[in-house]
């Protein structure tokens, strides 16, 4: 079957196959979606690796596939599941929030109108103003 | 650089027309499913980032409008912020305005709940894009219970009654809580005085 697992803006369409009521998926799909390596070592967002030990004595992360919502849970990613629509959201990650609180700008990666990348890492040694507005 | 981002669920159809109109020189970005807010924890428009050369916010979480706006029973805004940043692009870390308010302090990082409504508040927003509003205002509704603090999300939602609709409501509610208003004073302008573009905050 296919999962639509959504993170910030993206949707990835993602292979799944449910064992026991739960959704493993391709480790390398995920890691495109979410920043996250899966290492043997475990989850890494840059030089920071959460270990991805069994749960319940069960293997969460294996030959390349993940338990989606165990990694999620074992990660502090809050997750919302529309299962009528086979849509998984997972919310953010606690490296990133972390990160934040230290004062530091999150980067992001969006568009200008004619589809070009904006991201803050593009304005490095500049001053940058944010200013959100909405038409609502 | 100022990036002007546009938290509008609707994207082009929505917020393009107001771009075209301003016809400014700074980068803007149609940001649909309000990754910003969701990063930096912001719970309204207009609201601004300040960011210094190393990455580092240095200002976050203002009321900080270009302009007086004037609608039927309602007056809000301001024309004077732009002096604030203007002093910083002159002096940087020297700025009074740096200085005078430590970012630090108003961070706000997001509960569990908030992390939780934003999976959610996402949700929503696919389900919009793909035309099924019933369960993008589910899914929005959802994320406003569990972060009723953001007026983003509130006021993206009240748009499936109609734009009018939305502005309404939000004006009516703004009024209403007049003695909570939901900004800080802005330390250099409210609190605090300007002097020859000099900060006094009276210490």
């Amino acid at each position: 079957m296919t999962l639509t697992v959504i993170y910030n803006d993206q949707a990835l369409s993602i292979e799944a196959q449910m064992v026991n009521g739960e959704a493993w998926v391709n480790a390398s799909a995920m890691a495109d979606l979410t920043g996250f390596e899966f290492k043997p070592e475990g989850a890494c967002y840059g030089s920071v690796c959460i270990p991805l030990p069994p749960v319940k004595g069960q293997v969460i992360h294996a030959n390349g596939a993940l338990n989606l919502p165990a990694v999620a849970t074992r990660l502090g990613q809050a997750m919302v599941a529309d299962d009528e629509a086979g849509v998984i959201s997972l919310g953010p990650i606690p490296e990133v929030r972390q990160r934040f609180a230290e004062g530091q700008a999150p980067d992001f990666n969006l568009q200008d109108r004619q589809g070009k990348p904006v991201s803050l890492s593009m304005y490095k040694d500049k001053k940058v103003i944010l200013m959100t507005w909405a038409s609502w | 650089m100022v990036i002007g981002v546009a938290e509008d669920t609707g994207g082009e159809a929505a917020a393009g027309q107001f771009i075209d109109a301003v016809a400014s020189t700074y980068v803007h970005v149609i940001d649909e499913a309000h990754v910003i807010s969701s990063l930096y924890n912001l719970v309204n428009v207009p609201s601004t980032v300040w960011i210094d050369e190393r990455g580092q916010v240095v200002r976050i979480d203002e009321g900080s409008y270009a302009a007086k706006h004037a609608l039927p029973g309602i007056a809000f805004g301001r024309d004077d912020y732009v002096t604030l940043v203007r002093d910083w692009v002159a002096n940087g870390a020297d700025s009074a305005f740096v200085k005078a308010r430590s970012a630090r302090q108003h961070l706000r990082v997001q509960t569990d709940d908030e992390c939780l409504a934003e999976a959610n508040f996402n949700l929503g927003v696919y389900f919009q894009r793909r035309k099924q509003r019933d369960k993008a205002s589910f899914y929005m509704q959802a994320a406003a219970r569990l972060k009723p603090d953001s007026w983003n999300y509130h006021r993206q939602d009240w748009i499936f009654d109609g734009e009018d609709a939305a502005r309404s409501r939000w004006q009516k509610r703004r009024a209403s809580r007049a003695e909570h208003d939901y900004y800080q004073p802005i330390v250099g302008l409210d609190n605090g005085k300007l002097d020859n573009g000099k900060l006094d905050n009276g210490k």
